[in-house]
């Protein structure tokens, strides 16, 4: 078990939106800690809350609909809900937090280049040949070798796991502490997902960077997480190390879930099914 | 055994020109042969562009093939008068990934069933509310809860489950699912995977089950095909192509297929990092 401070950390959360008149409790008072180097999964099912709470840790919610928001997310011992605007923009800027999301189409800008936007993460650099070496760099991080041709190419030509490596580079420009990911690879194909799977388990195994990972797919979760929260209707029902919750999960719901996750994973052929 | 749907040699390619005149034809599907049999499962798995998707519309009739032959119960389906096309109709039905877009969100799902039972002639206007309470419940829906429910008011599993009562409606001999889970929590897959098993062998239909999902192929089609850049690069018994891949585009789907066991994940992972250690995955 990790000792020693969080590095990002959750208390009582909560938000409520407002959705036609009606208040939705979509996230209700939730606990979360992740520890440096730590990769930690938020698993539920759509409706759950996960993506409400990872936009909330990483204040990216729309502050339209939003009837309550309360309780802290402490990050380096600021209050990330309480936080001026300039602070939060250092944080997001420097060794901060970064955020990568399902669908990366559509969080590329399709009239430029790879290498303006990912320049454009890069201002912070001395000049463009820094920015150049920077960019090469980060997108052999994510597995994309050809750098000098993937530089040149418009979001189109790309191909979607290549997108979302794109993207997954830009978050690191900053040089985050903490990468947070809401489905990174649910719009991917099987193999391009494992890629993907792959490139984010290196970052955090061998780069020790921390992640969050918010899924709907326990296989995504057994092959990357260390400890997972399980959210249902807004609430934690259970927190556990990885191995601790699929083998004695304590909740009927987390149970529940898993038996699911093994009804399609009921391998006659794969023998990969039995414990 | 008899084929119900078979296909011979099919192509279709789309485009034709670039912008300055150049053909540029893509085929979608390159010369593809199948069968379906009475009562059986035959799973299609690909990845997006494979042309999976593409040879589901063919086989649905919903397109035209460039060239080659699809025939229903031995006839060519390019012979069809209109009145083999309404048998057909019914015979073979689609379902799709998406149950919203599926559904017309205006209509309550009683009138959706009954227009389905009205334009067939399935039954007559007074058995139309014991029609459509026994197709709810054989997709385990209560109808005194769900009869006057639009399809905003369902869940996504819930409005799949109307889109196959609607496909029941018809009494087919065949069904054509194209992605039938993948819109649906993990929680919810596994309801309706068994739905569609249990009613597969409850009315001995064909199904064609077009996936990406391994995990959902094996556990539940008897023959598999695996199609890439529109071609079959393997066929055979679901057991056989997944136990013992002959090729090896399936062999790079197997080692993709997540497994919701971290033991096994993990060793798996160890394994596969040991083989791939001189050289770093690109």
């Amino acid at each position: 078990m990790t000792t020693g401070l969080p590095l990002l950390s959750a208390r009582d959360v909560k938000v409520h939106l407002r959705v036609h008149g009606r208040i939705v409790k979509a996230v209700d008072g939730v606990d979360l800690d992740v520890h440096p180097g730590q990769c930690v999964g938020i698993v539920g099912e759509s409706g759950s809350g996960k993506s409400t709470l990872g936009r909330a840790m990483t204040r990216l919610l729309p502050n339209v609909e939003i009837a309550e928001l309360s309780g802290s997310v402490r990050f380096g011992g600021e209050d990330v809900l309480a936080m001026a605007p300039e602070t939060l923009r250092a944080l997001r800027r420097h060794r901060g937090l970064s955020m990568v999301f399902q669908d990366p189409l559509s969080y590329l800008n399709p009239t430029l280049r790879i290498d303006r936007q990912l320049g454009e993460a890069l201002r912070h650099l001395a000049d463009r040949q820094a920015i150049r070496e920077k960019s090469a760099e980060l997108l052999r991080q994510v597995g994309l070798d050809d750098t000098a041709r993937v530089l040149r190419l418009y979001p189109h030509q790309l191909s979607g796991g290549m997108r979302q490596r794109v993207l997954i580079a830009m978050a690191l420009a900053p040089e985050p502490q903490i990468l947070v990911a809401d489905e990174p690879t649910t719009a991917l194909d099987a193999t391009v997902q494992y890629q993907v799977i792959q490139t984010l388990r290196r970052l955090n195994k061998e780069r020790g960077l921390a992640m969050l990972i918010i899924t709907h797919d326990l296989g995504m979760v057994a092959e990357l997480c260390d400890q997972v929260y399980v959210m249902h209707g807004g609430k934690i029902v259970e927190a556990a190390d990885v191995f601790a919750l699929f083998d004695a999960p304590q909740n009927a719901y987390t149970a529940s879930l898993l038996a699911a996750a093994r009804r399609l994973h009921q391998t006659k052929a794969l023998g990969s099914a039995a414990p | 055994m008899n084929a119900i749907l078979s296909a011979r040699s099919i192509v279709k390619s789309f485009g034709g020109r670039r912008w300055f005149g150049a053909a540029n034809d893509k085929r979608a599907v390159d010369g593809v042969d199948l069968d379906v049999n009475e009562g059986e499962t035959l799973a299609i798995v690909g990845e997006s562009g494979s042309g999976k998707s593409t040879l589901a519309r063919i086989l649905l009739g919903l397109i035209k093939p460039t060239s080659g032959e699809v025939a229903y119960q031995g006839r060519p389906v390019d012979a069809f008068a209109s009145a083999d096309w309404m048998t057909f109709r019914k015979a073979v039905q689609p379902i799709f990934q998406d149950p919203a877009s599926s559904l017309n969100p205006r209509m309550r799902v009683d009138t959706t069933l009954a227009n389905v039972l009205r334009r067939h002639k399935l039954a007559t206007r007074d058995r139309f509310e014991a029609e459509i309470t026994d197709l709810l419940a054989s997709v385990g829906l209560d109808a005194a809860e769900f009869h006057d429910r639009y399809p905003h008011q369902l869940s996504g599993g819930q409005q799949q489950r109307i889109a196959i009562a609607r496909a029941m409606a018809m009494r087919p001999r065949l069904i054509i699912a194209d992605e039938p889970l993948s819109s649906l929590d993990m929680s919810v897959q596994a309801q309706i995977l068994d739905l569609l098993v249990s009613l597969k062998a409850s009315r001995n239909l064909g199904l064609v089950l077009i996936s990406h999902d391994l995990n959902v192929v094996d556990a539940i089609s008897d023959r598999v095909m695996v199609m890439y850049q529109g071609r079959i690069v393997e066929a055979g018994p679901t057991h056989q192509v997944l136990g013992s891949p002959a090729s090896d585009y399936t062999r790079s789907l197997l080692a993709a297929k997540l497994v919701a066991d971290p033991h096994i994940a993990r060793t798996r992972r160890l394994a596969m990092d040991a083989a791939l250690a001189p050289a770093p995955i690109s």
